[in-house]
């Protein structure tokens, strides 16, 4: 039989998910660890409902994955911007979801799914130019004469060279 | 606490909270897609790594630094302090660095006030990237043109070895698009000490050529140190040309030939 572990969003929504499964979160497992057995619901004040139901997907369907080690991320890993297809599409989200999934797993901790994030990210800024990249993400350039004349000071690592 | 200082309090925290929201707030209702710092550098340890020549990486870094504060310090991070010391303009398209999104990221350095340009110090140019061929047709790149000269603008203020190549040898039909190329960043090059020529085929029907050459580095005379030669030949102008700059203190090294320059050399 399996066991079933209530998570609760932040807007109140209740998911009752295996919990197998929850362990894909090194947040959630820990918790569990400390906790022990108990009913009691696992508030998640920083992911809301659309968000949670996609992460659980994820979850769902890997499943059966090995448990990713921790910060191992060996460089030809991180050469590798290719996303296998059913992640692909998994990810294919708007981007404020895409965001929101990736600020949520950054939070539970599921490693795999916050790489299939960043580099769905990475993918989108590629050949781009800062003006694209301002536009895409709407991102405020905030450099100003003054604390670009800090930068320039905080440059200097690359002059000095 | 009186009523009166409890409505100023919640008056005055109001006139705070709505001018924050001014400043932090981009222009347009969108929300801002902003990731904390240690994500974004997460999304910039993906970007491919070089692989010898490959220089779209440093490319996409430099283009993430120039977004925002954020991403300028964690694009840091990933950029080696020389990314930008050395500039190789090759002929070949797939070796050389994209002068064109390099010239609008130095543009949009410069804007923003963190003039990039100045880490430039050594430039490596072949003159025949500026041309095409087609059978014995030759059509000079006039944009390209123009975009060497906003590069040699962004990196003057540090540029101090210019390396010029040409192989094989441009054709006399091209000598008007030099003499302009060369009389647009003559003014450009007052810092360059160190200049490096490299696999000219000079034959006697091409010294017209040349002489818009000879005239560019005469004009560096009493500004440049060395002149290197390597693997070349001179006509006489170009010599002429380093003449005057051994004049005016330059020293001239000259390496032995490698080439089979055939008959017609000079």
């Amino acid at each position: 039989m399996t066991t079933k572990v209530t998570l609760t969003s932040s807007d109140n929504e209740n998911f009752s998910v295996n919990k197998e499964i929850t362990k894909r979160s090194i947040l959630i497992k820990n918790m569990l660890e400390d906790v022990g057995k108990s009913d009691t619901p696992i508030p998640l004040p920083n992911v809301n409902s659309k968000v949670l139901r996609k992460v659980i997907e994820w979850c769902e369907y890997h499943c059966m994955d090995p448990l990713a080690p921790t910060n191992e991320n060996t460089e030809n890993q991180k050469q590798n911007t290719d996303i296998e297809d059913w992640d692909q599409k998994f990810i294919e989200v708007d981007q404020e979801t895409l965001f929101k999934i990736i600020l949520a797993t950054n939070y539970l901790n599921i490693k795999p799914l916050l790489d299939i994030g960043c580099k769905t990210i990475t993918n989108m800024i590629k050949g781009k130019s800062p003006e694209e990249i301002y536009k895409t993400f709407n991102i405020v350039n905030n450099f100003t004469p003054k604390e670009e004349a800090q930068i320039r000071k905080e440059n200097k690592w690359a002059e000095d060279q | 606490m009186p009523d009166s200082l409890t409505q100023r309090i919640n008056a005055l925290l109001i006139s705070l909270q709505s001018s924050n929201k001014v400043k932090g707030e981009p222009t347009s209702r969108l929300p801002t897609r902003q990731l904390p710092p240690e994500l974004v550098y997460n999304v910039f340890s993906y970007l491919p790594r070089p692989n010898n020549r490959d220089t779209t990486w440093v490319l996409d870094l430099m283009s993430c630094s120039l977004v925002c504060k954020i991403w300028q310090h964690e694009a840091r991070t990933f950029l080696p302090p020389t990314f930008l010391h050395t500039i190789d303009l090759h002929a070949d398209e797939h070796h050389c660095i994209d002068l064109f999104r390099l010239v609008s990221l130095l543009t949009t350095s410069n804007r923003v006030g963190l003039n990039h340009g100045t880490l430039i110090q050594t430039l490596h140019l072949d003159l025949t990237s500026l041309y095409s061929s087609t059978g014995s047709h030759y059509r000079w790149d006039r944009t390209r043109e123009d975009a060497l000269v906003v590069l040699f603008r962004a990196a003057q203020p540090n540029l101090t070895t210019l390396r010029l190549r040409a192989w094989p040898s441009p054709p006399g039909e091209l000598d008007a698009d030099f003499k302009r190329l060369f009389s647009r960043v003559c003014w450009l090059c007052k810092t360059v000490t160190r200049l490096q020529l490299r696999g000219y085929f000079v034959t006697r029907h091409k010294e017209v050529w040349f002489d818009s050459l000879a005239w560019f580095i005469a004009s560096l005379a009493g500004t440049v140190r060395v002149v290197e030669c390597r693997e070349v030949k001179l006509g006489e102008r170009m010599q002429r040309a380093v003449e005057r700059c051994v004049k005016h203190g330059a020293y001239a090294r000259f390496s032995e030939l490698s080439l089979d320059w055939g008959d017609d050399g000079v």
